[in-house]
């Protein structure tokens, strides 16, 4: 890892066009700016890491799943409800 | 390019299905970006990803299931999306199923929003709302 020393409204610069500014230091926060081309998009990292683990955890539900979902969020009985009917 | 990107319509006869465009992905996923939304029934739908490799998730609209749900949307989404105003704005929620329905949860702090003019869209952390990853959707 890069180790750079810098001071309050002291910058890097990150390639051609992304720019972190340290703004403030107050004990152990350090406030910084960062300025980035839009489509860079910018997460606290254990955000990042809790939201990847969030969306693989939701991607590519079964088909059975999906249906048992919507069949309840519709508010249809599920096919164990139908089942447990009693016969005529 | 303002035209939008549409795919021929489903082999039901349907009409075309807009291309829904995630310019930076998803998180985990940073070339899923081209996606197709079709509507099932009771306010879900499913987003389907259409590279090969793209996943699919189950997404809601987040009203029926939670008619309070406000979130505030930053100034820099709203420009990187092209937002001109609320109406443009199409929040989903992804879901994560379990091994039982009821054990649903639908992910409010991480909304999708989606331009509805131009199809552009974004998976938007609501920084500082009080939203969950894990917010239960079935509540028994």
């Amino acid at each position: 890892m890069l180790v750079l020393s810098r001071r309050p409204q002291q910058s890097f610069i990150i390639g051609h066009d992304i720019v972190i500014t340290v703004l403030e230091v107050n004990g152990d926060t350090v406030r910084l700016g960062i300025a980035a081309p839009r489509d860079v998009a910018i997460h606290r990292e254990e955000v990042y890491r809790e939201l990847q683990q969030a969306n693989t955890t939701a991607a590519s539900p079964s088909s059975d799943a999906v249906a048992a979902f919507t069949q309840r969020a519709s508010g249809k009985p599920s096919k164990d409800e139908e089942a447990s009917l009693p016969q005529e | 390019m303002i035209a939008a990107d549409t795919l021929p319509g489903s082999k039901t006869g349907g009409p075309a299905q807009p291309v829904i465009r995630f310019a930076s992905g998803l998180v985990g996923y940073p070339s899923a970006q081209r996606f197709v939304l079709e509507q099932s029934d009771g306010g879900v739908f499913e987003l389907r990803g259409l590279g090969e490799d793209d996943p699919d998730f189950l997404v809601v609209a987040p009203a029926p299931f939670f008619p309070d749900y406000a979130p505030v949307i930053d100034d820099e989404t709203v420009e990187r999306l092209g937002l001109r105003g609320e109406k443009d704005a199409l929040v989903l929620l992804v879901v994560t199923l379990r091994d039982r329905p009821e054990d649903a949860s639908a992910n409010t702090l991480a909304p999708l929003v989606i331009n509805a003019r131009t199809r552009d869209a974004a998976q938007v952390v609501l920084t500082g709302q009080p939203f969950s990853l894990r917010q239960p959707l079935l509540a028994s």
